[in-house]
């Protein structure tokens, strides 16, 4: 084939170019560290590179969701702890003034404490996170949850609860709202409240109260009665619409009737009413309001000293149904916290794999690179002396 | 005697010819173009003397040079489609390298603003937050509209181009026309000889002219040379050119269309246009820069529409209802330049997840309406006034129609441009929801309210509280549901027995649903009341962050994330596949360029050889006219 002399120089010209531009595409993946330099280089692991450090940014994000999760949990916990604590010294005060033989200024001095431990109750039901939000406060955070008016302490907030993206797929709840925590507690053991009329002038006190699973909810009411004082007591039941369903002669002991039962000690006297109701909500302040306010009865009398006895019972049972509650607030926040806790550790797994498998996609590898790089550098050269060589030669140097 | 001085004489100058004629092929030894020439030598017709004919020398029969049409032919179409490619790739990689920066790309910013959201509901009611939030979604526009601009500055450089490369084919095709009238005229005055350098310099034109559009080249028996392009639009016709030109597309005046000068047609010759400059400007328009502006602009519509309408849903920190969150666009309808009609259509964006990259075309035929999607030509036609297509709704009420109008649209080619903040004030965010729903706290059932959602098209707040109270006649004997107090029904039905797992309840005059399960008592309630005061509330936060992983475009399968990773591979296999196009027709037009240039370049070896056989010739040549001389010489020096 015949070769012109341009083409000698052409085609070693553009060898040589092609080479070099080889060269410096090496040269800057090796500066760069990276192996696709822009989405033509490996379009679908370019791609990939997008999602992964996509995927990568919003799991940092749920790192910081978590922070602040276990932040909020942790000092809700704190606070819970500390209502507990109040909780269990009112408790204590409870059984101790509940004694016939306490005279009645030991009985106010015990009410004193239980008031400062209410005070106490109502700050911590406030609390202020050290953004200034009150946590207990529902969605409402701007203003205080709980304010006494005329003696009564109301809730102002809302059922709000706080949640936290924490991965992709799942939210937690990272704050409960005042009403589940110190509002929504049931009252009597539950199911059902047994409570004596405050105008009943027999000495009856209620023991032990209960319900089986065929308890039909309805609000009940027993009523005594005797017409002569040597005639035996005799009761009768009446359910919310007035109808009688159940009627008996007292003596000590427990009363039963639709499901549900309670004991009776004492003597009532004619027209004692005795209610027996489905439990129902009883905020934990009015509950400690009304220790203190029988523990500040004075109790002159039979009937005041049944009374007093009835009412802190009552208290009694509805504390413990608060102490439940917060304990039940509590084993949630730890779960909660479990929960947060394993998904960031997961979260922090599916981190340290997106980011193996995206320095896979998008870094180089070394050894190899620089091997080629060599292997380029050294055709270049080849390319460079071959062509002095092919060009060093003209028949007319022997003219 | 005289014969043999005559014929060494004539032999001298045949062979300075020749010798002149290496001189010239070694001085064009790196002219571009240049076809070696060679003399070719003959005899000189013998003369009968009666014995015989006697040879009477050589002379020169012709000057050629040594060209094949076939080879430069294919240098020529090579050259057409290699700068196609070169073209292409020139400008595709521009856009290959601006989504390439990482920093730039939109998707660091799209995460940012969904970071700074999932900030925002952590804290809700906390200013600094919502100033970041604000910042990102500023921030996001703003690489938005870089990249658009980008984009946009892209195009307007690619008009230049065109401008410039439609001028420098007029030129070239001027020239030509002037060439072929010097060839036509040089072939007619030397009885049919070559002008062989003419011949060249008109090949070299031809070839640079194919390096911006493809040509195919009739020879005439002048000699002249015909060039047309296309589907055999004439550009040459003999010693004539006809020019191009570019004009203004006839719905977009951003885009330029090529156009042939005294041939006015409204729609331009663009689609005929193959190979070169031209093609690779005009494919790079259309399958980089357009579909990169629509798939980008979608990503922005679809933010818009699905931020704007969750957060048209919430609440602010003022207590006020969540307006816009960004400025909402509508695709911009461009006319055909020749409509007639006054009708002015609009188009409004009603679901982004049926939106399409794609141009529409909206003609009337004078009775019926007719709406295309460009990209596989699927029709929807009716009589108007509205007509809906891909989760567009296209009104053409406004104004009077008349026959043969058309329009042009795209539901999000201008929207990447567009792209701005509807609120500066950071205590807009809505983060909060507008009502909030409670059960009394004296329910005594497992009954449960949730799932309470507001629609983007609401009309709230609440006139007054909605209270739904439990009860087991509620729509008549034993057939139990809610009495509902303050909402727009009086009763909703509810079995708890039947439908304890879950019911959903659906207000749609305010714009609120919600579901209601397990099992309430007797009068239990809940209320539904517009949510004061709650500056704590994230629920429409988080509800607007879920929009970040939700897959809203393209039917319903892609996420913005994952819709923009389409955009990014599309780019880069379409520049991948220039790319490798163009390495092949690099070595495509290198070969044919070889193949040309052994059979018709300049060997300096050869012309070296070439340089000694003819002065040889010549010295033997020169020898005849001495011996001829001294033969005279012998012959006067016998006689005196």
């Amino acid at each position: 084939m015949r070769v012109s002399t341009l083409q000698i120089y052409n085609q070693s010209l553009a060898s040589m170019q092609s080479q070099q531009a080889r060269v410096q595409s090496t040269e800057l993946q090796i500066s760069s560290g990276l192996r696709i330099m822009k989405p033509s280089d490996d379009p679908s692991g370019a791609v990939k590179v997008i999602n992964l450090s996509a995927n990568i940014n919003a799991i940092e994000q749920y790192s910081r969701n978590v922070s602040a999760a276990e932040a909020s949990l942790g000092f809700e916990e704190s606070v819970i702890s500390s209502v507990n604590t109040n909780l269990q010294r009112i408790r204590e005060l409870v059984i101790q003034g509940n004694n016939s033989t306490n005279p009645d200024y030991a009985k106010a001095s015990i009410a004193l404490e239980i008031n400062e431990r209410l005070d106490e109750l109502v700050s911590l039901a406030n609390t202020r996170n050290a953004a200034g939000e009150y946590i207990f406060a529902g969605f409402k955070v701007d203003s205080p949850p709980f304010t006494e008016s005329n003696g009564v302490i109301a809730y102002q907030g809302d059922a709000g609860e706080r949640q936290v993206q924490i991965s992709e797929a799942s939210k937690i709840t990272v704050r409960d709202s005042g009403k589940a925590v110190f509002q929504d507690i049931l009252s009597g053991n539950g199911s059902i409240e047994v409570l004596a009329s405050a105008s009943n002038t027999g000495n009856a006190v209620i023991g032990q109260f209960g319900s089986t699973g065929g308890f039909i909810p309805d609000n009940y009411t027993v009523t005594f009665s005797q017409l002569n004082p040597s005639d035996p007591v005799t009761y009768a039941v009446t359910d919310g619409t007035g109808g009688t369903i159940a009627t008996g002669t007292y003596q000590e002991g427990s009363i039963n009737f639709a499901g549900a039962q309670f004991v009776l000690s004492g003597t009532p006297a004619d027209n004692d009413t005795i209610t027996l109701n489905p439990s129902k909500n009883r905020d934990l302040f009015t509950t400690i309001n009304d220790i203190a306010e029988a523990l500040s009865r004075p109790a002159p009398e039979d009937k005041d000293r049944a009374r007093f006895h009835n009412d802190m019972a009552e208290g009694l049972v509805n504390l413990d149904q608060a102490l439940d509650n917060m304990n039940r607030i509590r084993a949630g926040i730890g779960a909660r916290l479990n929960h947060v806790e394993t998904l960031d550790s997961i979260n922090q797994d599916l981190k340290l794999q997106l980011e193996t498998v995206l320095s896979d996609t998008q870094d180089l590898d070394y050894a190899e690179a620089i091997s080629r790089f060599n292997l380029q550098l050294n055709s270049l050269q080849a390319a460079q002396q071959a062509f002095v060589k092919a060009t060093s030669l003209s028949l007319f140097q022997y003219i | 005697m005289v014969d043999i001085l005559r014929m060494g004489s004539n032999s001298l100058l045949s062979l300075q010819q020749a010798l002149n004629t290496t001189g010239h092929n070694i001085a064009n030894v790196n002219t571009e173009g240049y076809s070696r020439q060679s003399v070719e030598f003959g005899t000189v017709g013998a003369q009968n003397y009666g014995f015989g004919y006697l040879g009477q020398g050589a002379k020169i029969e012709d000057i050629s040079r040594s060209y094949d049409r076939f080879l430069t032919k294919q240098v020529t179409d090579f050259t057409s489609s290699q700068s196609r490619y070169e073209t292409f790739v020139n400008f595709s990689s521009r856009v290959d390298n601006i989504l390439a920066n990482s920093e730039n790309s939109l998707n660091t910013s799209l995460q940012g603003f969904f970071n700074a959201l999932s900030d925002v509901a952590s804290s809700p009611s906390s200013l600094p937050e919502r100033q970041v939030l604000l910042g990102q979604a500023r921030n996001l526009v703003d690489r938005q509209q870089t990249f658009s601009h980008l984009l946009q500055s892209l195009n307007n450089e690619l008009n230049t181009e065109l401008n410039l490369a439609v001028d420098e084919i007029n030129v070239l095709t001027n020239n030509l026309s002037k060439l072929n009238k010097e060839i036509v005229s040089a072939i007619a005055n030397s009885n049919g000889a070559t002008p062989n350098d003419l011949l060249d310099r008109r090949d070299i034109l031809i070839r640079e002219l194919s390096s911006k559009v493809s040509v195919t080249t009739i020879p005439q028996d002048d000699g002249a040379m015909n060039v047309f392009i296309g589907t055999g639009q004439a550009i040459v016709l003999g010693s004539k050119n006809i020019a191009l030109q570019t004009q203004l597309n006839p719905y977009d005046s951003s885009r330029l269309e090529i156009g042939i000068a005294g041939q006015f047609n409204v729609n331009g010759y663009s689609d005929l246009i193959k190979g070169g400059e031209l093609e690779g400007l005009l494919d790079f328009r259309n399958r980089v820069l357009i579909p990169a502006q629509s798939q980008l602009g979608l990503i922005v519509s679809g933010l818009t529409e699905t931020v704007n309408a969750q957060h048209q849903a919430g609440m602010d920190m003022d207590g006020g209802k969540g307006g816009d969150f960004f400025q909402v666009i509508n695709p911009s309808v461009a006319g055909h330049v020749s409509n007639a009609g006054t009708v002015s259509p609009s188009v409004t964006i009603t679901d982004v997840t049926n939106l399409r990259a794609s141009d529409y075309l909206l003609s009337y035929d004078g009775s019926q309406w007719q709406a295309t999607r460009r990209s596989d030509n699927t029709t929807v036609s009716g009589a108007g006034p509205l007509l809906s297509l891909d989760g567009m709704s296209i009104d053409v009420s406004t104004g009077t129609a008349s026959a043969g109008d058309s329009f042009i649209f795209n539901p999000a080619r201008t929207a990447a441009s567009n792209f701005s903040l509807a609120i500066t004030d950071p205590r807009k965010i809505a983060a909060a929801e507008l009502t909030t729903a409670e059960p009394a706290s004296s329910n005594l059932g497992t009954a449960e309210l949730s799932g309470l959602t507001v629609a983007s098209n609401n009309t709230l707040p609440l006139a007054t509280p909605i209270t739904l109270t439990f009860n087991p006649d509620a729509l008549g004997v034993g057939v139990p549901g809610f009495d509902v107090v303050g909402g727009p029904v009086a009763t909703l039905a509810y079995d708890p027995a039947s439908e304890g797992s879950g019911k959903t309840f659906n207000f749609s005059t305010l714009g609120i649903s919600f579901s209601i399960s397990d099992t309430p008592q007797v009068n239990d309630s809940f209320s539904i009341t517009n949510n004061t005061g709650a500056s704590g509330d994230n629920r429409n936060a988080l509800k607007l962050g879920d929009l970040q992983y939700q897959a809203t475009l393209n039917g319903g399968k892609e996420s913005y994330q994952e819709f923009y990773g389409s955009l990014v591979a599309q780019v880069g296999v379409n520049n991948n596949q220039a790319n490798a196009n163009l390495s092949i027709e690099t070595v495509l037009l290198q070969q044919a360029q070889n193949y040309r240039d052994g059979a018709s370049g300049v060997n300096l070896d050869e012309e070296a050889a070439n340089l000694i056989r003819y002065q040889q010739s010549y010295q033997a040549s020169a020898q005849l006219v001495k011996i001829a001389d001294e033969l005279f010489q012998t012959l006067i020096n016998s006689i005196s």
